[in-house]
């Protein structure tokens, strides 16, 4: 775990645990740090933010809206998580749209995700994260690295 | 051994199960265009190959850092555990222990953060009273101090070379002394001559596979189980550095290297020994003497009886 105190992170996610590494549970951006719900307003729909549960009180969408995390692909492509991914993964109000307008499209998330769709830190991967606004939060099982500080050896033999 | 292709990937150096070199980036610098890495202070720093060789800050990659490198040519680098997102590629078994609690008026759960000073860790307490655990390089010790990384606010002091174990206190400060609890430390002693450095206190800070491991002070020697028996290495969790072993399943059996066939060369006729530093508040453990012989927890596999 770490609480993510610098504006910029290089870590590796999922710790070995005494049960031989089984223990690595991920972590849902979606739900620990926030997402959006649609909802009706009048003969509208209005997108409301809906903060995560790892959230301090203190802390407001738009400074949510600072982290910033990602991971690149075997190809090399990088696959980007923000709260702003998360409030852009609704269908569009068109008619034409039919009955999926203003539904969620998680499939607009391009990122790491379990199979509801809410975008994870998975085990056994490196992510950086951009934390602009200074937002603290505790990240269960994601270990920081710095240039020059050995901070430990991957057990590649334990895999999800 | 990590065979780069992407023009972009995150790399972490490196496996357990092979010794670890730090990586000299020059050699790479027909493949490697750049590499980022995360400063101790918290920035973002880029590592240029080609300027190795006159730029000590570009020279090296070091064993236990991660980064992002960027490719021209695919290459060969050892040493280095590639990471990307399709893929799990494994656990960290870090170097430092990821949480520790204790005890006293203010005490509590300390996390680690993402912040470092002087080469380590700054660790920082959950809940309402802020407080943080760093290391000093001046004194050696590790300071808990209230409100900000700074002695010139209400601070304690630790003896002993770990965060997760002993006291923290101050004389002018005792009313917040607090007590780390839960540990689980031993001590190596009678190691002498060119492996004396290997004396001293050890702490657990992870598991490899299922068992406990145990790292000094200076995260330069570890202690863990391959299996069949203890192992005290300088380069986890192999044996392909300075090593010494018991023989044993039990932590705290003699490490009697007479024979010169329970350790390295370095090792020859070194007989040392490890006691255990107790039982902490909140343990659910036993001992008789200098010997474990009850564990509930992952510590059963260090029993004698």
């Amino acid at each position: 775990m770490a609480i993510i105190t610098t504006k910029y992170s290089i870590g590796w996610f999922g710790t070995t645990n005494e049960a031989g590494g089984d223990g690595c549970d991920p972590f849902n951006l979606t739900e620990q740090i926030g997402t959006y719900i649609m909802k009706d307003s009048g003969d509208q729909k209005v997108k409301e933010f809906v903060k995560g549960n790892s959230i301090r009180d203190e802390y407001d969408e738009d400074d949510l809206k600072g982290i910033v995390i990602f991971g690149y692909t075997a190809a090399g492509a990088p696959q980007i998580w923000s709260l702003e991914k998360e409030e852009n993964a609704f269908w569009g109000n068109l008619a034409i749209l039919g009955d999926k307008a203003n539904t969620p499209n998680r499939s607009s998330i391009v990122f790491t995700k379990n199979v509801d769709g809410d975008a994870i830190l998975a085990c056994g991967r490196m992510y950086v994260i951009i934390n602009n606004n200074n937002v603290e939060v505790d990240i269960p099982g994601f270990i920081p690295s710095a240039d020059g500080v050995d901070m430990g050896r991957i057990d590649t033999t334990i895999t999800g | 051994m990590a065979k780069i292709e992407a023009s972009t990937c995150m790399i972490w150096g490196g496996s357990a199960d092979s010794k670890i070199d730090r990586i000299e980036l020059i050699n790479y610098k027909n493949s490697i265009k750049s590499v980022i890495v995360r400063t101790k202070s918290g920035n973002l720093f880029t590592k240029f190959p080609a300027f190795g060789a006159f730029n000590a800050a570009m020279k090296y990659l070091e064993p236990g850092t991660g980064s992002i490198l960027f490719n021209s040519n695919d290459s060969d680098i050892e040493d280095l555990v590639l990471s990307h997102v399709q893929k799990d590629a494994g656990r960290l078994v870090p170097n430092f222990i990821e949480s520790f609690t204790t005890t006293g008026a203010e005490g509590g759960r300390y996390v680690i953060t993402t912040s470092f000073k002087n080469d380590k860790p700054i660790y920082k307490k959950v809940g309402d009273v802020d407080w943080y655990v760093w290391y000093e390089s001046e004194t050696e010790k590790w300071i808990a101090s209230r409100a900000e990384i700074s002695k010139d606010v209400k601070y304690l002091e630790n003896e002993n070379c770990l965060p997760q174990y002993g006291e923290y206190f101050n004389e002018s400060f005792s009313e917040y002394t607090q007590t780390a609890i839960n540990w689980e430390c031993v001590e190596v002693t009678e190691l002498a001559g060119g492996v004396a450095d290997a004396n001293g206190l050890y702490c657990q800070t992870a598991f490899y596979k299922s068992n406990p491991v145990y790292v000094s002070c200076d995260e330069a020697w570890f202690l863990f189980f391959d299996g069949v028996q203890w192992v005290l290495t300088d380069t986890p969790f192999t044996r392909e550095g300075r090593w010494l072993t018991n023989s044993s399943k039990n932590l705290t059996e003699l490490y009697n290297n007479s024979s010169g066939n329970n350790g390295s060369g370095d090792f020859l006729n070194q007989i040392g020994k490890i006691r255990s530093l107790g039982i902490p508040e909140g343990s659910i453990r036993s001992e008789d003497g200098e010997t474990f012989v009850f564990g509930e927890d992952a510590s059963t596999s260090i029993t004698s009886e």
